[in-house]
């Protein structure tokens, strides 16, 4: 699976591509997406920046709440670096900004592991009222410690297929609206340097008294990320569990039904999974709802090695 | 009643034409079908001007996958390859009479295409010695629409929305110094004369890295590399592999196009295949993939028509349908056209990728109703009543 869509709803608002034709309608309402087409770039020689040019020249821009960045020139190969310097440039103009998804690129502009960033901690500070933030791919992504700034950051979401060693550390830091943490792991192949301990640390060390939902995702070490879960006390306060996209197993599977407190969730979400339908039947007489679509099987080699796959690692 | 002479090779794409025309109300004009085998045309057993009558319909086929057809078209690529230059690949008679059916191997389709155009013009001169007659799709586009390079031009001379074209590309540095000139990092490299995804690799690449996507692979057997279509995309990473994999496919007379990123649907990528008839769009399938590659061949399903045709808005439907029109126009003397249009990653762009000769075998895919061979079929009922010609 790759992601191949682009969005079609950021917060539950419609997202709508800005161009010039098309003004502000709404902007409270709606998300609007600045992107680059292929016949902008190969036929009108714009760049991404003229887009947003076209937007902060909207006598609405001040009052528009959601925006999410997509495609610009050469995505896969230049860095986003240069976005963020013109968002906080223009951070006056974007003063209504409080939620943000940044990088919806899908696999047929580039491959999600080549979605580089860079430092983004500028952002925190220039946009201090964020309550949504978004961001996909994770090439030299650094947060760096400011987030703690966006007191009012109710959902952070970073989805990726290799999270970089600093990312948890630098997730670390009291965010007390925070109700939903997402993050892909990733896997090794694709970036992925972080370690168990750093999940641990960044999930059990209270940073976020009213977390709701943890999603940790699309991991190739999906069964020490369940055993890790099962010993953590955070799920006694969620109502969403999801550990979706991921290569658990029936090692996973087995350490996540010790939980004591798996039972009290609303909702837990497994889909995409390796697990045996011995186990899916355990998971299913849980009592609660569970999502165990997608089952996959693994590619056996002749000596009997399986080979488990995370959903998005292209 | 008229008769339909079908040139060709026999086969499923017979069976179905057969099938339409005995039991469509629109087949009952005709009497039946009279087959000319490719094969008798080549070997001068049969001549078009003893077979065709007055009032006969001609229908010109696909060569299919036919071993003996293909090793007499390669035959027929040898007698005119002096002018050539890149005798890379070609096969000699010694090499055509050794050769044996080997599922998906690639043979020289440089030498391929000069003989099935050879036959071509053998049909398009016999042809025009026969009795008046109608040809569905003349030998003389069909020709043109094997060959995507022209065919590119054609388009851009007739100002319709195609791909970028960077040009031809004979070994893997040369791709690479083609892509640098042109600042580009993301290309489909693809034969100029074959059809499907036959072949075809998109290429893309970074500062430090790189990926190939294909369903060609290459295999080495006593020191001589061959390459083969598959079914099955593969990513090769590994830049010498590209190489080998490039420079071997680089004997096909390859180009390089610049990658337009295609939109998705319910998950996956996807495109439209539209027919034309008679200049009209009718039947349109919607070709879904979890890989870069949409046809057809590479056993993808089919999508939902009506889902892809909300997601795209009625304005830009109607820009596509335009397009295809305007297609169609270029080839006015093809009755039918299967028409590949690619729809931007934004869903608020679009290009045609290619145009297809035999692009109308889509059985089961109704428009209004009707198949692609009987909206044909339609369209020459109402072009006979109109010219008053009749068998």
């Amino acid at each position: 699976m790759t992601i191949n869509e682009h969005l079609i709803q950021f917060c539950g608002k419609p997202v709508v591509d800005f161009d010039t034709n098309k003004k502000i309608m709404d902007p409270q309402g709606e998300a609007i997406r600045i992107s680059l087409n292929y016949s902008e770039y190969e036929d009108d020689g714009l760049y991404w920046e003229d887009k947003l040019d076209q937007l902060l020249a909207d006598p609405l821009v001040e009052h528009l709440e959601s925006l999410v960045i997509g495609p610009w020139e050469d995505v896969g190969s230049q860095d986003t670096e240069f976005i963020v310097e013109l968002l906080v440039k223009y951070k006056d103009k974007l003063c209504g900004l409080r939620q943000l998804f940044f990088g919806d690129v899908i696999m047929e502009e580039s491959e999600c592991s080549w979605l580089d960033h860079g430092d983004i901690g500028e952002l925190w500070t220039a946009f201090p009222k964020l309550t949504h933030f978004a961001i996909r791919g994770a090439g030299g992504l650094t947060i760096g410690e400011g987030l703690g700034h966006c007191k009012d950051l109710r959902s952070f979401v970073l989805q990726c297929s290799g999270l970089p060693a600093d990312v948890p550390s630098d997730l670390s830091t009291r965010l007390s609206e925070l109700e939903h943490l997402e993050i892909w792991l990733g896997e090794e192949n694709y970036g992925a340097e972080y370690t168990i301990d750093s999940i641990d640390r960044l999930i059990n060390g209270d940073y976020f008294p009213k977390l709701r939902y943890l999603g940790l995702k699309n991991a190739e070490k999906a069964d020490e990320i369940a055993e890790l879960i099962a010993r953590s006390k955070v799920v006694s306060r969620l109502r969403v569990l999801d550990l979706s996209m991921g290569t658990l197993s029936d090692a996973g599977g087995e350490a996540l039904l010790k939980c004591p407190h798996l039972k009290n969730l609303d909702y837990l979400d497994l889909h995409h999974h390796y697990l045996s339908d011995d186990m899916i039947k355990k998971f299913r007489s849980l009592g609660i709802s569970v999502n165990l679509d997608d089952k996959q099987e693994g590619d056996r080699e002749e000596d009997g090695t399986i080979w488990r796959f995370i959903a998005v690692s292209e | 009643m008229r008769r339909l002479v079908w040139i060709g090779t026999e086969g499923r794409r017979l069976d179905l034409f057969r099938n339409t025309l005995e039991q469509s109300e629109y087949g009952q004009s005709f009497e039946g079908i009279v087959v000319v085998p490719f094969r008798g045309v080549i070997r001068g057993a049969i001549e078009l001007p003893d077979v065709i009558e007055s009032g006969d319909v001609v229908r010109i086929e696909s060569p299919g996958k036919d071993l003996e057809l293909e090793r007499d078209l390669l035959r027929l690529g040898i007698s005119c390859m002096s002018d050539d230059c890149d005798s890379r690949g070609s096969l000699s008679h010694e090499d055509l009479d050794a050769l044996q059916f080997d599922h998906g191997l690639i043979l020289s389709q440089r030498q391929w295409y000069r003989g099935w155009c050879r036959l071509l013009n053998l049909v398009d001169e016999q042809l025009k010695a026969s009795a008046p007659h109608m040809v569905m799709n003349s030998a003389s586009e069909i020709e043109t629409l094997f060959d995507k390079v022209k065919c590119h031009e054609l388009f851009r001379l007739a100002e319709i929305n195609t791909t970028k074209l960077l040009g031809p590309v004979h070994g893997f540095n040369e791709l690479v110094a083609l892509m640098d000139r042109n600042e580009c990092n993301r290309v489909f490299v693809k034969p100029a004369h074959s059809s499907s995804a036959s072949g075809i690799v998109a290429f893309e690449r970074s500062e430090n890295r790189q990926v190939a996507s294909t369903t060609v692979e290459a295999v080495s057997t006593r020191g001589k590399t061959s390459i083969y279509n598959t079914r099955r995309v593969r990513r090769i990473y590994d830049v010498q592999e590209i190489r080998t994999l490039i420079d071997l496919l680089g004997e096909h007379n390859l180009f390089a196009e610049k990658w337009y990123p295609k939109a998705g649907l319910n998950g996956k990528r996807f495109d439209l295949r539209v027919v034309t008839v008679g200049g009209e769009c009718r039947n349109v399938v919607v070709r879904e993939s979890h890989t870069p590659f949409t046809n057809l061949h590479l056993l993808n399903g089919r999508g939902q028509l009506q889902s892809a045709r909300a997601a795209m808005g009625e304005s830009l439907w109607g820009e596509v349908m335009n397009s295809c029109r305007r297609v169609a126009g270029v080839f006015s003397d093809c009755l039918y056209l299967g028409i590949d249009v690619l729809i931007g990653s934004d869903m608020r762009s679009h290009v045609i990728s290619e145009a297809n000769a035999f692009g109308d075998l889509l059985p089961g895919i109704l428009c209004d109703g009707l198949s692609t061979y009987e909206w044909e079929l339609k369209a020459i009922q109402s072009r006979y009543s109109k010219a008053g010609v009749n068998a």
